[in-house]
């Protein structure tokens, strides 16, 4: 199983806490934007709603039907 | 082993740490009745925005929402607006609502936040003298901005130095008005304060510091600030940001001290059985040390709902603890300026990264050659390194080498 993770780029201020929260799956470039990846496992599930709550712009969503 | 699972949860505050518990609680697997009462007649929102996209008018309020009616309808989170809880018996574990009505819990959290002092004036009663801390709040602040509107602030902290912010770039006259030769210092250090000051002035606000607020003159509506000097400041709009009280006068008489918060341990237990305390309401013990009080900040009540959520479900042996490293970020026009950890006295400040005059820069807080906190300004992809280099107490020459 796998899940399918967005961020709304128009939302997203970079405030960092997903990248600090779920660093596997969350990053910024070296020229400062964010970068995710879109499918994330089981187990990193966890990692991206702890991302999630942490997000001051609630910018992220994960669907789990992907 | 398992902790003995309470049947009902109810959560006392429906902000964001009351909320953030309630979710953490149902992501935890907590499958009992789950309960959280609110004072406001809202669904949980968001208090950030209140100072900047909405006074920027940039959003509309209903952005502001912190979870959609589906998604607590779906986790089985029954928020019930409207209800003020006047009363803990935390023997009887049991609360007394405004309505008269009382309510069983098997645990309890609490997460009331906090309110805005009392203003240090007699506004008699005029009209366009506003705090800042509801939603009803920021939107009267948001109509009151109308072209041509001079604008004062009362107190150059992080919420007013904010609403200065957004009224500038609404291109509205301010004044900022505060008791202090040099406020923000206390928080961030003279650099810190002094760039921030700095930049206000460079965007056209006046300050007025070392002057406090004797009285407002005006007939039906404020027209001026009164100082203690006998000088006028011309207002339309006067905005008052001295600070916040922990919302605990429902706790009291007990023989628990509630005056500086719910005094907590640092996993989030309470002096009564069975009852929990998070965010702004809440004093758990100080990072590096100190006397327990409240942290008001949104990072802080987010973290701390996600240990108690965890912690409400554990049996006493197997509960955590995290190691607080308090974070606070605030916006003035466009530039984000975020502190991690917090400035003492004695520490050091050091400047680690980038250029103070160009608003971009990185200031360490220095302690015994490590440093202990940070003061970012203009670079906000800093954080996760800074936040890693902080917990693993670096010195300020790694920093500088990290950025
Ligand atoms: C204008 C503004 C801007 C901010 N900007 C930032 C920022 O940029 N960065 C940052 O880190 N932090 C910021 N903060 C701070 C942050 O919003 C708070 O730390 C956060 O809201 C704390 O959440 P809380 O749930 O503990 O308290 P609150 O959000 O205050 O929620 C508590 C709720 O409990 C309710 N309540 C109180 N008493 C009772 C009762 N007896 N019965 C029932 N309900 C009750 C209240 O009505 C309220 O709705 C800002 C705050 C404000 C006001
Ligand atoms: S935490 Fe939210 S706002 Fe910050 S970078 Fe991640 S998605 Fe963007």
């Amino acid at each position: 199983m796998t899940a399918r993770v967005t961020v709304d780029s128009e939302v997203c201020e970079l405030h960092g806490q997903c990248v600090e929260a779920a660093p596997e799956v969350f990053s910024f470039a070296a020229g400062g934007q964010l970068q995710y990846r879109e499918t994330v496992g089981d187990d990193e599930v966890a990692a991206v709603e702890d991302a999630q709550f942490l997000c001051p712009t609630q910018a992220i969503a994960l669907s789990r039907d992907a | 082993m398992t902790a003995a699972v309470p049947s009902r949860v109810v959560v006392v505050g429906a902000g964001l740490a009351g909320l953030r518990t309630a979710q953490g609680l149902r992501r935890a697997g907590f499958d009992g009745e789950l309960v959280v009462l609110g004072e406001e007649p809202h669904l949980p929102y968001d208090r950030p925005p209140l100072s900047k996209q909405l006074l920027l008018g940039s959003w509309d309020a209903d952005r502001v929402r912190l979870a959609a009616p589906d998604v607590l309808a779906g986790a089985e989170i029954a928020v019930r607006t409207g209800e003020r809880v006047t009363g803990l018996d935390p023997a009887g574990h049991r609360l007394t609502l405004a309505s008269g009505e009382p309510l069983d819990y098997g645990a309890l959290v609490v997460a009331t936040g906090a309110t805005p002092h009392a203003w240090p004036f007699d506004a008699r009663g005029l009209a366009g003298v506003h705090d800042l801390r509801r939603l009803e709040d920021a939107l009267a602040l948001a109509d009151a901005f109308t072209a041509g509107a001079r604008v004062a602030v009362v107190g150059a902290g992080f919420i007013g130095t904010e609403v200065a912010s957004a009224a500038r770039q609404r291109g509205l006259e301010v004044t900022v008005v505060d008791a202090s030769l040099h406020p923000l210092e206390a928080a961030l250090g003279p650099v810190g304060a002094g760039a921030l000051l700095d930049l206000h002035r460079s965007r056209g606000v006046t300050f007025r510091l070392g002057r406090r607020v004797t009285g407002l003159t005006g007939t039906g509506r404020v027209e001026a600030l009164v100082l203690d000097d006998g000088s006028r400041v011309p207002a339309d709009v006067v905005i008052v940001g001295i600070g916040v009280r922990p919302a605990t006068d429902w706790l009291a008489g007990h023989g628990v001290d509630v005056r500086h918060g719910l005094p907590a341990e640092a996993t989030g237990t309470t002096p009564f059985p069975d009852v929990w305390a998070v965010g702004d309401v809440a004093a758990w013990p100080a990072a590096g040390g100190g006397p327990p009080r409240p942290v008001e900040h949104w990072t802080n009540a987010v973290e701390q709902a996600g240990l108690v959520s965890a912690n409400l479900l554990r049996a006493p042996a197997e509960r955590r603890h995290q190691e607080p490293l308090p974070y606070v970020w605030t916006d003035h026009y466009g530039i984000r300026v975020q502190q991690l950890g917090e400035l003492r006295a004695g520490d050091e400040t050091t400047l680690v990264h980038g250029s103070v005059a160009a608003l971009e820069f990185v200031l360490g807080y220095c302690r015994d050659g490590r440093v202990t906190g940070t003061l970012s300004v203009g670079l906000p992809t800093a954080f996760p390194k800074l936040k890693a280099a902080v917990r693993a107490g670096r010195s300020p020459a790694d920093l500088s080498a990290l950025l």
